[in-house]
């Protein structure tokens, strides 16, 4: 057996840590191996992630406890199925320990991240299924826009994360906003749009296709006022 | 890059992001990608966009715990664990001590070929077609570099062969590896081509199933 130690020390201030990595390249032990990471609350997403895709288990914990609730939430919302939900998110943060080198903090987040992964498993774990019978249309509540007039602090905050979103999301009818999420959310094909909303599908991915533009138009100019 | 396929891409692009293209079309897109720098960047507009989407998602309380399943898939025996955790906490004072501020890897040598010399460890994706991260390599620093290859998603079982590249493209084999299963690892010298900047996994009919950087 071939032991091989790397050492890593990542960080400043109170966001630092130490990472020892241990890989036995002989293959006698088919895993990489232990790590040992000190003081992962304080890590940012990016380094706990880092820490779990190398095998630390108080990185794994610390993970799940970030994203558990986040990675469920999308499980469940695409499943409708507690149980499949559970194995659905089970996967994800196993896949996302596989392949945590390749996440890129220049693309996203690793909230994002995590829900994509999550989103791809749960549509191909739904694909045998007929989706456009599960999908109750109170189900996708979430979508509709508030009811109350935002205030100014609000407006304020929808500069930052995500808020841009829901924002644009008032500006795109309610027909094409319904398209777009059963697609990009629940992973439905133009053809089960079209199913699920009773029009051509030709119909429907102009639907979807429109609302994806006015989306990006709005995420542009978002990104330009920063 | 034509016209036309730029038009394509544009046509296409929202398609992509929410991951409803055919295998087909994705790839004519990502090799259009390639070489597009207004396309990669409209693309990119799109992906942003569908990703946030997810983030509309409200969250939910999962019924068991999600974290314990999962860290007993993380965690090693108990032997293999005890023994890691003196090698490794001994590694980590060795190296420690000659560790500046800043990001810093080094890999000290061991077993058989322990000659105590510390060279730079760089580890990459294997990467299939259409961007599928398929596995990962792990090379050291010196030449030729030892390499660890591992593949454990999506590459068929099978015998394939190992090949180091250089920065000619120049290729030369350096081992057989063996998927079984759904997983595969190989490990040795890169003995070959010199200063090799890739390894690549080709199958019986000559194609390359997936690539990894190894500097």
């Amino acid at each position: 057996m071939a032991l091989e130690v790397a050492f890593m020390h990542t960080g400043t201030g109170d966001r630092h840590a130490a990472i020892t990595v241990v890989t036995d390249v002989s293959g006698v032990i088919p895993t990489t191996g232990f790590v040992v990471v000190h003081g992962v609350r304080n890590l940012t997403d990016e380094a706990v992630l880092a820490g779990f895709g190398v095998g630390d288990v108080d990185a794994a914990d610390e993970l799940v406890r970030r994203f558990g609730r986040r990675v469920y939430g999308v499980a469940i919302t695409i499943t409708r199925d507690a149980r499949l939900a559970e194995d659905v998110a089970q996967e994800a943060f196993v896949r996302a320990w596989r392949h945590a080198e390749t996440f890129d903090p220049r693309r996203g987040s690793v909230a994002s991240w995590l829900s994509v992964i999550t989103r791809n498993l749960g549509i191909d774990a739904m694909r045998a299924q007929p989706r456009s019978e599960l999908v109750d249309p109170d189900d996708l509540d979430w979508l509709s826009p508030p009811a109350h007039e935002p205030n100014p602090a609000d407006v304020a905050v929808k500069a930052s994360d995500s808020e841009w979103l829901r924002g644009a999301l008032e500006d795109v009818p309610d027909e094409q906003r319904r398209a777009v999420v059963l697609a990009g959310v629940l992973g439905f094909t133009a053809e089960e749009v079209a199913e699920r909303e009773g029009i051509p599908v030709g119909t429907a991915k102009s639907r979807i296709r429109l609302a994806m533009d006015k989306l990006r138009r709005a995420h542009t100019a978002t990104e330009a006022a920063r | 890059m034509s016209g036309a396929a730029c038009d394509v891409v544009r046509e296409r692009a929202a398609d992509f992001a929410l991951g409803a293209l055919t295998g087909r079309e994705r790839a004519d897109l990502l090799a259009h990608l390639d070489h597009c720098p207004s396309c990669q960047t409209l693309v990119g507009e799109y992906a942003g966009v569908a990703d946030a989407l997810l983030d509309l998602v409200p969250e939910a309380e999962p019924p068991h715990e999600l974290a314990p399943p999962l860290l007993a898939t993380l965690r090693p025996a108990p032997l293999r664990r005890w023994r890691h955790r003196v090698v490794a906490l001994a590694a980590a004072a060795i190296v420690a001590i000659s560790t500046a501020t800043g990001v810093t890897w080094a890999l000290v040598a061991g077993g058989g070929g322990g000659d105590g010399q510390h060279a730079a460890l760089h580890s990459a994706a294997m990467v299939g077609s259409g961007g599928l991260t398929v596995g990962r390599v792990v090379s050291t620093g010196d030449d030729p570099p030892r390499l660890a290859v591992n593949v454990d998603y999506w590459v068929a079982d099978g015998s394939y062969q190992l090949t180091a590249l250089d920065r000619r493209g120049r290729s030369a084999p350096v081992g057989t590896l063996q998927v079984s299963g759904g997983r595969g690892t190989w490990t040795g010298r890169a003995k070959g081509p010199d200063h090799p900047v890739a390894v690549a996994l080709v199958d019986q009919s000559g194609s390359v199933v997936c690539r990894g950087r190894v500097a």
